[in-house]
């Protein structure tokens, strides 16, 4: 009884936390979802930040939730990035490092990352992004982001990377970009 | 203004006297409403929708698309053939409406000021003006009050044959609403600033007065009309110190497109292309794999249902391919609406295929570069409205983000259907294209010109500690969807066409002005109702 009940607590539980349930967090969940849920208008930080208690917690699950919308999950890192702190940077490294990530959740929680470490940190945390064994989608989101935050100490490896392989010329082309314009300031 | 607002289609007019007499949030304590259950208010139904008396999961399809007809062809179209211009490069070109020469009308190229004629035949219900830029004669960007703003090509003073006034750019005042803000639904047509220097299109009447004149009389005054080429960039000259960079040297390439009444339904097709990728660069779906695809099959067929409602029958939606280069370097798109010269107004003239209806371009990433880079959107267009019949223009586009797109069982559930979901999105970047604005923007000062969709009032639907914010341009608020599911003027946030979406509340609904605005772009095709 209990192996055949498994299965369906499985579905239960892996609803959107963006649907209504009797856990007290409605009035938490309409803001957030709503915010995250913006077709085509900017989310100013200083929103995120405005959440209140509680909202790092459920941002980090609307983040992680293999059921909801990529495009919903990068906008909850947004949030957690905007507000900071030490759920915030666990999210992203998780989200960041996991090849099972989907690509654009992956790719907003490295731009994430951006926002969040130190420089010294961040290049730590992303150079292994550039390696050749890297899906080529989060070395490009890798390589914007270091162009962005540490273009001194990294814009010399994308541009090597880039020329050492054409195929990926194309998606390291916004870096290159990036890079450009930090070297002419 | 005329009074008189016939319905669209019975079963519409039902429909949205429905829900906007219904409008209310659930309680908390009463026993979850059930599909069937007896309704007089939207609050009798919590999440479900009061419809004709009762509680449904979901608004009908429109009767006029057959049940098992109604379900969209999909199929595999052409691949766009382009070869790359480089990247960072910034191109635009001209071109010519697809419509039949009975149809458009093409004025020739003029300069901004000039005064130019066109013809109303009898019988037309719209009017859609296009203008091109020629010889980059006009500059990309204007700066107003100290903000870099892009040109727009807009016309103005568009007035009938009786030498009235149907449309200015630039009116002497707009009047205000109970709580102060901007109330644009006593004018015949209105068209928002939507930055568009090099190709921009207004299509009229899309508000309640204009509306009415066309549906009164069976149609809109006949006979000989004029327009004033225009852009921001000629207005801006006559604002004084308060605009610099403006320009009375714009030339542009101008058509006008006239259409006849709406018919009780009309047909739209689709032309959708692909920048997905997988980690060695290959597609991750290509047009032939989309077009038997049950995820995107089933986001087709909610597309269809939710256009349904407005009386548009879902047609052929037609997958194309882009070449590699551009498919890598636009599977993350990025969008700066300071700039036509940005990834997604490039992309956009990728949409070569001849069709009139929108080009929607499904990608894997879509970001925005607003007050910082990296901001995620899920969807957003070129124009409002699009460019019908005017592909390959940086306009000539609508994108949306889309993953992984399972494909479900059961009744359309955007609650619990993720391809439903993406459904609702689609259609609200096509409602866009057809030319429908946000009932209620995020700050909930700013509302469509239209009087039977609801509003979210920042001034009546936020806590009396955050009224101070309403209107405040450093800290304004956010009217998200649970501030807008309730009654009266704190309502819309189920609309198709509000801000934002939420999967518990949102429900893509459309009322029968935003229907009739809708079926008189010109990317609808009449097609008799069976």
């Amino acid at each position: 009884m209990i192996v055949a009940l498994a299965p369906l607590l499985a579905v239960a539980l892996s609803t959107s936390p963006c649907l209504p349930r009797p856990d007290g967090r409605e009035a938490l969940r309409t803001r957030i979802c709503g915010l995250a849920g913006a077709y085509d208008s900017p989310i100013p930080d200083r929103a995120w930040r405005d959440l209140g208690p509680g909202a790092d917690a459920f941002l980090a699950e609307l983040a992680g939730s293999p059921d909801d919308l990529e495009a919903r999950r990068a906008r909850a890192l947004e949030g957690l990035a905007a507000r900071g702190g030490p759920l915030a940077e666990r999210t992203h490294r998780s989200l960041a490092s996991s090849a099972e990530t989907p690509i654009a959740v992956r790719r907003g929680a490295i731009r994430g990352l951006g926002r969040l470490l130190p420089r010294a940190e961040l290049s730590r945390t992303l150079r292994p992004l550039l390696s050749p064994a890297a899906d080529p989608r989060a070395r490009a989101a890798a390589a914007e982001t270091l162009a962005l935050h540490d273009p001194a100490g990294s814009c010399g490896v994308v541009r090597a990377r880039a020329a050492a392989d054409p195929s990926d010329a194309v998606r390291l082309e916004s870096a290159l970009s990036t890079c450009r314009a930090a070297s002419e300031r | 203004m005329p009074s008189s607002r016939r319905a669209t289609t019975p079963t519409l007019a039902l429909a949205a006297s429905a829900l906007l007499a219904c409008g209310g949030g659930g309680g908390s304590s009463a026993p979850e409403p059930q599909p069937g259950d007896p309704c007089t208010t939207q609050a009798a139904c919590g999440h479900l929708l009061c419809f004709e008396g009762s509680c449904v999961t979901a608004l009908p399809d429109a009767p006029s698309c057959p049940a098992a007809g109604g379900a969209p062809t999909l199929v595999a179209g052409a691949a766009v053939v382009a070869s790359d211009p480089g990247a960072g490069v910034c191109s635009h070109s001209i071109v010519d409406p697809v419509f039949p020469a009975g149809v458009v009308q093409a004025l020739g190229e003029h300069g901004v000021g000039e005064q130019v004629g066109f013809t109303v035949p009898p019988g037309t219900w719209s009017i859609s003006i296009y203008e091109q830029e020629v010889d980059d004669s006009a500059p990309d960007a204007i700066s107003y009050l100290g903000q870099a703003l892009p040109n727009a090509a807009v016309p103005t003073d568009v007035r009938m044959p009786g030498g009235e006034v149907f449309y200015d750019d630039t009116p002497a005042s707009v009047p205000l609403d109970p709580d102060g803000y901007l109330d644009f639904t006593g004018f015949f047509s209105v068209h928002f600033g939507s930055p568009t220097p090099w190709v921009g299109v207004a299509t009229f009447p899309n508000a309640p007065p204009g509306l009415d004149l066309a549906r009164v009389a069976g149609e809109l005054p006949a006979g000989d009309w004029t327009l004033r080429v225009n852009d921001w960039a000629l207005e801006c000259t006559t604002f004084g110190s308060a605009c610099t960079g403006g320009s009375s040297a714009g030339r542009y390439r101008v058509h006008v497109v006239t259409e006849g009444p709406p018919a009780s339904t009309g047909a739209l097709d689709l032309d959708v292309y692909l920048a997905t990728s997988g980690p060695s660069g290959e597609p991750r779906l290509t047009a032939a794999e989309a077009a038997t695809d049950p995820g995107l099959a089933r986001l087709f067929q909610g597309v269809a249902t939710v256009l349904g409602r407005a009386g548009l029958c879902l047609g052929t939606v037609t997958f194309h391919d882009l070449p590699d280069w551009a498919r890598l370097r636009f599977e993350s798109t990025l969008y700066d609406p300071s700039t036509l010269c940005d990834e997604m107004h490039q992309m956009f003239q990728l949409s070569t295929a001849s069709g009139r209806g929108p080009s929607l371009f499904m990608v894997d990433e879509l970001l925005a570069t607003y007050s910082r880079p990296g901001q995620t959107l899920l969807g957003v267009d070129g124009s409002i409205p699009g460019p019908s019949g005017l592909p390959g223009t940086p306009a000539s586009g609508a994108v949306m983000s889309f993953g992984s797109v399972p494909s479900c069982t059961g009744a359309f559930s955007p609650a619990s259907c993720r391809a439903d979901e993406l459904a609702v999105i689609a259609s609200h970047e096509l409602g866009h294209w057809l030319g429908l604005f946000h009932t209620s923007e995020s700050t909930g000062t700013d509302f469509d010109p239209l009087t039977d969709t609801p509003r979210c009032s920042c001034a009546h639907c936020t806590l009396l500690a955050d009224r101070g914010r309403c209107g405040d341009p450093t800290d304004p608020m956010q009217m998200t969807p649970g501030l807008c599911n309730g009654v009266g003027s704190c309502s819309g946030a189920s609309n198709l066409m509000f801000w934002a979406y939420d999967p518990s509340i949102s429900r893509g609904a459309i009322t029968p002005q935003q229907a009739e605005v809708v079926r008189l772009d010109p990317a609808v095709r009449a097609e008799p109702a069976p």
